[in-house]
């Protein structure tokens, strides 16, 4: 459910569910998990597939974050209205950089 | 005499023998003897039933035609009495027989058939079959009970589980507010687990100072780590009961601190707020969780808040308190987003605007018939499939002839 390509500290996950939910959500994270293992300080979340987020899917994405640790960064593209809304309400589009495209969100990591 | 040791590890076969040849019994008593069996012997078919009575045997081997009643019918009977859980090898003696006999022998509950006279190959096949039939049995019977025994220690395991998850939800719900004892405050709730219990809370306490705080919690996940740790939020805030601003801040400050700490990965959206009923002023945090609405007389709308990150992401994240007028006769509705994530047939959700046409609909009847209408058009909604999330509403009315000075 997951394309993730490393480009040097780099990660770039493309989300292929439709759905990151309580289903979905702990497979993702350990699948992140196993394939960055600490070898990425930057991640662009490409999310223009994922329709639906629960407060469980929102909770992967903190676990990544912090797994970055204080130098990482974090950017989203292409986040769905429903999903970008979710990120609003609770701050993490203050957090993460949310962008429209994969371009975007490579300018915004410096890439 | 012994034909093989390992056959004869086993113990002796139990074997009924009919027949009104006294000279065959004899015969057929000391061959079997010589097989691992021992066996008792019956001169016709009511003697052998007398004997079934009072012993257990593993093997009947009864003639065909005796006086009386014959072998076919004495099967018959037997297989009639002992029902069909209770395992009894039966194998038949007979001189011939046409196949049609043979069959009508097979119906009754004849399993193998010895052809008279005996020849001890003949008598050796049929007893190792009949001994395996046996083994097979009582090692099936073996398994049964112990699977029956396992069964009962699982069920009773189940039931104590449930017995404990009905006493949590229990003890969950009598931390829910009272709905008829604040004063001027009018207050009305629904909540609903989507499984035994909650990760969902909602509280109204009475403060020293007339203030009452209120709030609503949303832990993420479901179950029980969820409603551990919504129960450990609740009496959280009911413990530092903060009375001001700056006292409410500072507890979800503290409380957010302390998620975070848990090192769980757990987190909560929280509204929180004070609201002193006799003033209508109050302050509200709302840390990640959707807007509460505000419903006028002539309007229903969500509340427009500068938003808090939740509970246990971030320790050093910061929870300013806005302040808010609740006039006499409006209304603060708190809901969880299992409400506006209730799912109909379709799959399609009620969203924030779906609420908000139902508060609408139902804002002209008093405050508890008006939750009670939305809980009604939720359940409608989910239909039989049952709730997905934990689904809980707080409306809270400061009355519009409150002037009765409690607080």
């Amino acid at each position: 459910m997951t394309i993730i390509t490393l480009d040097g500290d780099l990660a770039i996950i493309k989300v292929t569910a439709a759905r990151l939910d309580a289903a979905a959500g702990p497979a993702f994270k350990a699948d992140i998990q196993a394939q960055l293992n600490g070898r990425a300080k930057r991640v662009l979340l490409d999310m223009g597939d994922v329709s639906f987020m629960d407060s469980t899917g929102l909770g992967v994405l903190v676990s990544l974050l912090k797994m970055l640790g204080k130098d990482g960064a974090l950017a989203v593209a292409g986040a769905q209205p429903s999903v970008r809304r979710l990120f609003e309400l609770t701050r993490l589009d203050t957090v993460f950089s949310l962008t429209n495209s994969v371009d975007s969100a490579r300018a915004v990591l410096g890439d | 005499m012994i034909s093989s040791g390992s056959r004869h590890s086993e113990r002796p076969l139990n074997v009924l023998l009919v027949d009104d040849d006294d000279l065959f019994l004899e015969y057929l008593t000391w061959e079997l003897e010589t097989l691992n069996c021992t066996a008792q012997c019956a001169m016709d078919a009511e003697q052998a039933l007398t004997l079934l009575q009072d012993n257990v045997f593993d093997m009947v081997v009864t003639d065909w035609q005796m006086p009386g009643m014959d072998g076919i019918a004495l099967v018959e009977r037997i297989r009639a009495l002992h029902g069909r859980d209770r395992f009894l090898h039966v194998v038949m003696t007979t001189a011939g027989g046409d196949s049609h006999t043979i069959r009508h022998a097979l119906n009754a509950g004849v399993d193998d058939f010895l052809f008279k006279p005996l020849d001890r190959i003949q008598l050796e096949l049929a007893m190792a079959s009949a001994r395996r039939n046996v083994a097979i049995h009582y090692r099936l019977q073996r398994r049964n009970h112990h699977l029956a025994a396992a069964n009962a220690r699982t069920r009773e395991a189940y039931r104590r589980v449930q017995a404990d998850l009905d006493a949590a939800a229990a003890l969950h719900r009598r931390l829910l507010p009272d709905q008829d004892s604040h004063g001027p405050l009018q207050v009305a709730w629904t909540y609903r687990p989507a499984q035994h219990i909650s990760g969902d809370t909602i509280g109204l306490i009475p403060l020293r100072n007339g203030a009452h705080l209120f709030f609503l919690a949303d832990v993420q996940g479901h179950g029980v780590p969820a409603a551990l740790a919504s129960f450990h939020i609740h009496h959280r805030l009911s413990q530092l009961a903060p009375d001001t601003p700056a006292a409410l801040s500072q507890a979800i400050s503290d409380l957010n601190r302390e998620i975070e700490g848990q090192q769980s990965e757990s987190y909560a959206t929280l509204i929180c707020g004070l609201l002193f009923p006799q003033s209508g002023e109050g302050w509200i945090i709302c840390a990640g969780h959707l807007p509460p609405f505000i419903m006028h007389l002539d309007d229903v709308a969500p509340m427009v808040l500068e938003g808090a990150f939740p509970l246990g992401w971030f320790p050093d994240a910061d929870f300013d308190p806005m302040p808010f007028q609740l006039p006499p006769g409006d209304r603060l509705i708190l809901y969880s987003d299992g409400v506006t994530e209730c799912c109909d047939a379709q799959g399609t959700m009620l969203e924030q605007s779906g609420l908000r046409v139902l508060l609408a609909a139902a804002k002209s009847y008093p405050i508890d018939q008006m939750v009670q209408q939305i809980d009604a058009a939720l359940r409608t909604r989910h239909g039989p499939a049952g709730l997905e999330d934990d689904i809980s509403l707080l409306a809270l009315e400061i009355s519009t002839n409150q002037i009765q000075g409690t607080a």
